[in-house]
This record gives structure tokens, sequence and C-alpha cells, in this order.
């Protein structure tokens, strides 16, 4: 047998000669005790490698694989979100994260706060650089404007130092705020080219009673957009909901849209990692559901104001009390009379004494204060709709 | 978790997007997989990455399996195909012959960390054959692991490798014999064993030398 026809050894070994063939080699082999000898060596080859463990992976891969799929998902939602919906989604994305920060800062304002500057003042934030000038819950909720459209003033000129320091404080709020879990929905509302489902959301947002009826609505502009195959506009809505209020408010949008263009998702860890550019944000009023002044409200409100968690406040100094603020008779009904009465009126030493006879109550305020805050936190939904053009 | 556990219903729900479901399928398939990708490869570390890589490959081309084999078949084929354009990107095959001494330690020690209840000897033995299968050319590699490793035919074979039946024959032949100088010492001990599972052609030889 020449080299080549060694070659049928194998095959004959392997059963994968046809009858023609295999009777060739074994008439080979009986005439040949070499290539019978060789026929055994390629025969304990052939059981050696056969008979090589097989152990198990030493890691899990499919925990491996899954995480990985997973980081490939969220960089490719980076680059064309929601497995190919308009890209626009990236600038609403990021338009999210402000709004959230928006309506944490926003939508602990009562509705109280509306009768104060009137039902329809909005007020407009722009910015281009958010990292740089987005303002923190903190920092809104503190800021009050001079005019209900102050705060659409840019505020990206001439940045100190301090500036600057602020604005890194402001983002690691920001970011401690996007960890929270409270966006809990975002509703994709598909529009025609030209439609008007914009305004439908817009309406249906301002027109549902809610206990924080403000809302924002973000207008991302064409520039922002990434994707050149979307180029329209898109528009976000956030409200901060209860559960029942957000059972209400999917039934509405359904009512709505009921030709099925509202989606649901439920966000992506990585649609609040970071920051991007937004576009214009406003914060708007919406329809409250009446309820009665709770003074703890206006604790907790004073408390997230002053940037740290709900303590037992200071008692008043009494230099304060000579020109008590708005919020500071709804704080004590007891003065509320003394907003009444007409200007002139005897009230300082009267003021005074009532606020001293409170003191004791600011540590009991504190405690529900900060109840209600825990509660505020574990209860309220952070709920984006965004409207997106097809 | 997704209406059925049957491998089409698991395959519909990835191309759904569901990831999870994607996990369900690598998880009863990584470990029948893990041994050929480790044979193939030449050692536990290399075979993880490519493990990996094989499970990531299927899930971007699964609009591709139309499961006209198995969805294991497929992925089997991706695994052989996968190591073999690893090998033949990353390494020149004389580095590879130099790096295949290093590897075949690795992948017997690993074996055995691994999977403790390999006894000693067993995982030495391992480690001699698994080094002479990592001198081999990968293509060579391939085929031996592919027939003795894990059965296949010819015809199977040169589907999955695109090869004809007689490329396979003779690729495999070519292997068995660089095996068999290779591992000569094992082979006479197997040989004078009478190894017990040696059957098949060589035992219808024998009853064609002695009827």
């Amino acid at each position: 047998m020449n080299p080549d026809d060694e070659i049928f050894l194998s095959a004959y070994l392997d059963g994968e000669l046809n009858p023609r063939e295999q009777l060739r080699v074994e008439s080979l082999l009986r005439s040949d005790p070499r290539l019978a000898a060789r026929l055994h060596h390629l025969a304990s080859v052939r059981e050696l490698v056969a008979g090589l463990s097989r152990p198990l992976p030493p890691h899990d891969v499919s925990t491996m694989v899954v995480a990985r799929l997973r980081e490939q998902q969220e960089r490719r939602f980076w680059k064309r979100p929601f497995g190919g919906r308009p890209a626009s989604v990236i600038a609403g994305v990021s338009a999210a994260a402000a709004l959230i920060l928006m309506v944490v800062g926003f939508a602990l304002r009562s509705s109280e706060d509306h009768a104060v500057r009137g039902p329809l003042a909005a007020r407009h934030i722009a910015t281009n650089r958010p990292q740089a000038s987005l303002p923190t819950p903190v920092e809104v909720s503190t800021v009050r404007p001079a005019s209900p459209n102050a705060l659409s003033q840019p505020r990206h000129s001439d940045r100190s130092t301090e500036d600057l320091a602020l604005a890194t404080q402001s983002e690691d709020q920001f970011r401690r705020i996007l960890d929270n879990p409270n966006l809990k929905r975002i509703f994709i509302v598909t529009d025609q080219i030209g439609g008007r489902a914009s305004e439908k959301v817009n309406k249906l947002v301002e027109y549902m009673p809610r206990i924080d009826s403000t809302f924002a609505r973000v207008t991302i502009a064409e520039g922002i957009i990434i994707d050149p195959k979307h180029p329209g506009e898109a528009q976000v809505f956030a409200v901060a909901v209860n559960d029942q209020e957000l059972r209400q408010l999917r039934g509405d949008l359904q009512n709505a849209f009921p030709d099925g263009s509202v989606e649901e998702e439920q966000p992506e860890p990585a649609l609040v990692t970071q920051l991007a550019d937004i576009g214009q944000v406003s914060i708007l009023p919406g329809t409250s559901v009446p309820r009665l002044v709770s003074s703890s409200r206006v604790q907790e409100r004073n408390a997230l104001k002053a940037d740290r968690p709900v303590i037992a406040p200071d008692p008043p100094a009494e230099d304060d009390v000579d020109e008590p603020g708005i919020e500071r008779y709804r704080s004590a009904p007891a003065n509320v009379a003394e907003l009444h009465q007409p200007p002139g009126s005897p009230r300082p030493g009267r003021v005074a004494d009532e606020k001293r006879k409170q003191t004791p109550d600011f540590s009991r305020n504190s405690v529900r204060v900060a109840s209600i805050d825990r509660m505020r936190r574990n209860r309220a939904n952070i709920v984006l709709i965004w409207v997106a053009s097809r | 978790m997704f209406g059925c556990h049957e491998d089409k219903c698991l395959i519909d729900a990835c191309r759904a997007g569901h990831t999870e479901a994607f996990g369900v399928l690598v998880s009863r398939y990584q470990d029948r997989l893990y041994p050929t990708v480790l044979r193939l490869a030449g050692c536990a570390e290399d075979a993880q990455d490519l493990m990996q890589e094989v499970f990531l490959k299927a899930f971007q081309k699964l609009d591709r399996f139309h499961e006209e084999s198995s969805f294991y078949t497929w992925i089997y084929r991706i695994a052989v195909n996968l190591t073999l354009s690893g090998h033949r990107r990353r390494r020149t095959v004389t580095r590879w012959r130099q790096e295949a001494q290093i590897s075949a330690l690795d992948a017997a020690g690993d074996a055995h960390e691994s999977d403790p209840s390999i006894p000693l000897e067993r995982a030495e033995r391992d480690r001699m054959i698994q080094n002479a299968l990592n001198t081999l050319a990968p293509d060579q590699r391939a085929v031996v692991v592919m027939k003795e490793f894990d059965g296949l035919r010819y015809e199977e074979i040169g589907t999955i490798l695109g090869i004809p039946v007689g490329t396979v024959r003779s690729r495999l032949h070519r292997a068995r014999c660089e095996l068999r100088d290779k591992l000569r010492g094992l082979v006479e001990s197997e040989m004078s064993a009478g190894h017990p599972s040696e059957k098949s052609a060589v035992g219808a030889w024998r009853d064609v030398e002695n009827p």
C-alpha cells in the first residue's frame, strides 16, 4: 500500500469507506502485517483523544454573556435608542435626566405656590450646556424669581470659580437624584410629522388633577438630534404622580391615542447615568387636587430647600418675625389671621409670642416632615411622556 | 417566564429583545459546548473567552438561524469556525506551536482544578494528549476534535468546515499520524492494555483476521 492508500486506513477505522473500498483495505490488511499494526496504532490514537476528560466551564458563561449583551445594548441605546425608534430619544433621554431634576425640584412646590405666583406663570429655563448651567433641585427650589420669566435668563455668563464649584456640586446632586428609583415609566407617543400629539399630551397633563400639579416640558430642537434620519423635534413631558394618578394617566393616554401609538417602557438604567445637552425646559402649572394647606408640607419644602436632610429646624429669630414671609404665615396657621389684618395693625410682639409658643412643635413637626418626606420618596413616580415624530 | 422552555420559544423571545431568554439557552448548552471549545482552544483561559465570543456571535446572528439544524449544531459550527478564525487572525503557526507547550500545561491544570473529580493521573494523561493536540495545525486539530472527541461523521465535518469529504479524510489521517508519533508511549501502553473501548473497525478487522 502506498502512502496515499494509507489514508484509507483512517477512513476504514471510522467506517467511512464504501463497500468496495472496504473490501480492498481488508485485503491489504490480510497481506501486510505492518499495515495491520498501523491500523491498531491509529485506533489507539483515536481512543486516547476520545477519552479526554470533559470538564465543566470554570465560570458560568451565561451570566457573563448576558451581562455583555446588556452592555452592548446600552451602548447601542445611546447610538440608536429604543431599538431603532427615533434617535431623538437620545436628546429626549438627556432631557429626561434634566427633567427629573426639574420635577424633583419643582414638584415639591405644592399647588399653593401656584396661587401665589399666578396659575399661568410659566418659567422657562433655556440651556445649551446643562452640565455647566443646569440648576439643581436645591438651586431651583431656593430661587424665587423676581418675575415669572426670571429663570429664563441665561445663567452662563461670567462664571466664577465659585460658580464652577457649585456647578460641580450641582452635578453631584443631580446624579444622586438620578440614582433614586423614582423614574418609573416612560410613555412613548409616536406622532406623525406635523401631527398634534404633543398638543394633546400637553392638555392632558395640564388638566389632569394631581397632587403635584406642576409639570415640565422639554422641547428638543432639531440641532440636538443625533440621527439625521429623524430630524424632527421631540417634546418630553415630565410629571410626578402617585400610583393612582399613574393609572389614571395611563388610561388617559390610551384614550387619547386609541390607535396604539402609545408604548410604555421601563426606563433603562443607562438613561440616567450621564448628562448631555438638553433642549428648552419649561416648568408649567397643572391642575391641582384641592386640599388643605399643611404646615408640615411647607416645613418639608423648606428643609429640602436648605439642601439637607429633614432635621429639626432652628426656631425663628425674632428679627425674622418682623417681616414674615407668606410661607411663614402658612407654616403657622395661627398667623393666617395676621395675614388678613389690615396694614398697620400692631402685630410684631404678638407674632413673636405665637412663634415662641410654637417652638416646641418644631421638633415634632420635623419628625412628621421626615416621615412625610420618606413617604413621598417612596410613593412618588416620575413619569416621562415622550412625544416623537415618526 | 418566556412561555415555554423549548429552544424555539427561547429563540423567539431573544428575537423579541429578551436578553434573559438567551441566558437560558447559554445555560442549557454551555456545559456541552465547553469541552469541545477547550480542546479546540488548547487552554482554559482562551476557551472561556471563546465561549463568550461564540454565544455573543450567536446572539448577533440569531436572525440567520432558520432552524434547519438544532440550535446546538448551529452554535457548535460557530464555535469551530470562530476558533479557527481566531487562530488564523492571532498567531502564525510557528509562534502558535511555541505557545502550545505552555497553554497545554494550563489546560490540564485548569481542567483538574475546575473539576477535582478528575484523578490526577487522568489529568496528567489529558495534559499529554492536549499537548500533542496543541502542536497540530489548527485545521488538523479541528478535524481530530470533531471526529474523535465529538464523534461527527466526515460529511458533517466537511459541512462545518466547508471542505470536501476527501479533504477531511486526508487531514484526519495526517493528524492521527502526527499524534501517533508524539504520543508513542501512550499509544504503546494503550495497545498493550487492550483498551476496552477499542472496537468498531478494528474490532471488525479482528473478526476478519480471525473468523
